[in-house]
């Protein structure tokens, strides 16, 4: 059997499941209200909640892009699992108090808390565009990774731009049907596809014959770098990761709207409770098959970091039948992973641009309350404008915006200050909270564009949030709100 | 729904799991050759022990030091 077009075949399938599970939550839908679209009614249960959470923190970047990553650093790699736990500590902070807070004033997106909390127009857009600019760029990325996955992994069998095609009208498919309740059933299929693809990539692993002891002998013999303790810029970059995916990863307005659908402040204490385990059970497999890339890999020059993965799967898969069906199962669960996270992020910008944007320009011109069910219906027509240009600037080789990737994280991390201090120091003023955020942002976007990604091994991101922060409280206790 | 009790309120949760991550990052391990436990070098493994110790924290956290008060069904 070949390998691509059995990976045609499996995709094909997948997607047929896919479409099954957005015809159902179409049919379970209870009205068109904003809620029930884009919060699934406030219902997700516990078990629901976690494959959602989990499927839409860890992206195709975790199984492709960390694989590579541990081949390019080695065992300072071993740092993603860290990081990755980093982001549930941050909710430990963080949700508890905006749960509560959600139960009694009932919001939809971060945008409503920001206006509970602060009631600044201006803080409240400019928060709103710093987030809704990071999830665009992580969602392009997303569509990028979808194609290039998909023609990799399947021989070429299907071509980069059909991959972005397809996948893309599969997911405008089931979400602009049932909204976050498809989103979050499709999230259950695949957080089991990832999770059945991990076993699959172990499986691999251990069959292939390969030991982790042997690799780890053969990196510290012949590239004592990859092996031995990480040198003091590696330090400083490992320990800025911690913080900046800890706090960017925590306020994705995705991850901020599952805290508001949880159906129960006891669903989302278990969700959290298990979550905190899941880096041992994702992120730590995927470093260890990256390290076994190390003496594998190590004849072939010119390796591309995210290639690390589909070499080892193809080389695996015709070692017999059994490793074939493992990497079958494999790829549709990196494929999987993409998709849960692209389809996530597309559902919340489309009801930030809807919600937050639209709504109030409609409510000023005609003076009056806008029905839930047109603002549901312009958050879909979003929907399938942004992913209209995002294909087109996928499909477009060479464009001059790749730079402006790079702002993922750096972007995302300065709406952390705002959340973070804003819910745990009553003091924090919403001017104080604007400036810092405009500050944080120019900072890391000018040093990432101007090239210094890192300075002396830390984010520019983290360094742009630091910053951020001493404003808002600086400006806080120096100009103290009246009443304070 | 009123929180009554919340992570934050236990201050010590947030010093240990600090210490904990600070312990992750090998900056007092020795630049020589390390030695191999359980197939990977001593460093690696006590990061992920040391992380290990983190998810304990948090999740007996989200279970125990966390009252909202809702008991409700989690389906």
């Amino acid at each position: 059997m070949e390998f691509g077009p059995t990976v045609v075949a499996a995709l094909a399938a997948y997607i047929a499941v896919l479409a099954f599970l957005g015809i159902r939550a179409r049919a379970a839908r209870a009205s068109e209200s904003l809620a029930d679209f884009y919060l699934a009614g406030r219902g997700l249960g516990g078990v629901v909640l976690l494959f959602t959470l989990y499927a839409t923190q860890y992206s195709g970047n975790t199984l492709v892009g960390y694989p590579g990553e541990a081949y390019r650093v080695g065992f300072p790699w071993v740092m993603s699992v860290g990081f990755m736990l980093a982001i549930v500590v941050v909710y430990l902070v963080i949700a508890p108090r905006l749960r509560a807070a959600s139960e009694r004033h009932r919001f939809v997106t971060p945008a409503d808390w920001l206006d509970h909390r602060f009631g600044h127009p201006g803080l409240t857009r400019i928060t709103n565009l710093v987030m809704a600019a990071a999830i665009a760029n992580y969602l392009l990325a997303q569509l990028m990774a979808m194609g290039h996955v998909v023609a990799g992994l399947s021989d070429g069998a299907i071509p980069y731009a059909a991959g972005v095609l397809v996948l893309t009208a599969a997911i405008l498919g089931y979400e602009l049907l049932g909204g976050l309740r498809a989103v979050a059933w499709t999230d259950c299929l695949q957080g089991i596809l990832l999770a059945i693809g991990l076993f699959g990539l172990l499986a691999a692993t251990v069959f292939s014959g390969e030991s982790v002891g042997a690799a780890t002998a053969w990196v510290l013999e012949n590239e004592p770098a990859k092996g031995f303790r990480p040198d003091a810029t590696m330090q400083a970059t490992w320990a800025s990761t911690l913080l900046l995916i800890g706090f960017s990863g925590a306020v994705y307005p995705q991850a901020i709207q599952r805290i508001f659908a949880a159906r129960s402040g006891a669903s989302l204490r278990k969700a959290l409770s298990v979550l905190a385990f899941l880096p041992f059970l994702t992120t730590l497999p995927v470093f260890l098959v990256g390290i076994l890339a190390l003496p594998r890999l190590s004849g072939l020059s010119g390796v591309a970091a995210d290639q690390v993965l589909p070499a080892l799967l193809r080389g695996w898969a015709s070692e017999s039948e059994w490793m074939f069906w493992m990497c079958i199962l494999t790829v549709v669960g990196v494929v999987a992973a993409i998709m849960s996270t692209a389809d996530s992020v597309l559902l919340t910008l489309s009801s930030m641009l809807a919600k937050d944007f639209v709504a109030p320009v409609l409510r000023r011109r005609n003076g009056a309350v806008v029905e839930e069910a047109r603002i549901t219906r312009i958050g879909k027509g979003f929907s399938l404008a942004i992913m209209g240009v995002l294909v087109a600037i996928a499909l477009t080789p060479r464009i001059s915006l790749w730079g402006l990737l790079e702002l993922k994280m750096e972007l995302l991390v300065q709406a952390a200050p705002v959340f973070v201090l804003g819910l745990t120091w009553p003091r924090l003023s919403a001017k104080a909270a604007l400036a810092g955020v405009i500050c944080g942002t120019l900072l890391a976007a000018g040093l990432t564009l101007a090239g210094y990604g890192k300075i002396g091994g830390v984010h520019a991101g983290l360094l742009g949030a630091m910053l951020n922060a001493g404003v808002a409280i600086a400006g806080s206790l120096a100009f103290p709100r009246r009443g304070d | 729904m009123k929180l009554r009790r919340d992570p934050l309120s236990h201050p010590w949760l947030f010093v240990v799991i600090a210490a904990l991550y600070a312990c992750s990052i090998p900056w007092w391990f020795g630049a020589g050759k390390p030695s191999i436990i359980l197939g990977l070098p001593s460093w690696a493994v006590i990061s992920l022990a040391c992380t290990f110790a983190v998810s304990c924290l948090v999740s007996f956290a989200a279970r125990r030091l966390w009252d909202d008060g809702d008991t409700g069904t989690d389906g």
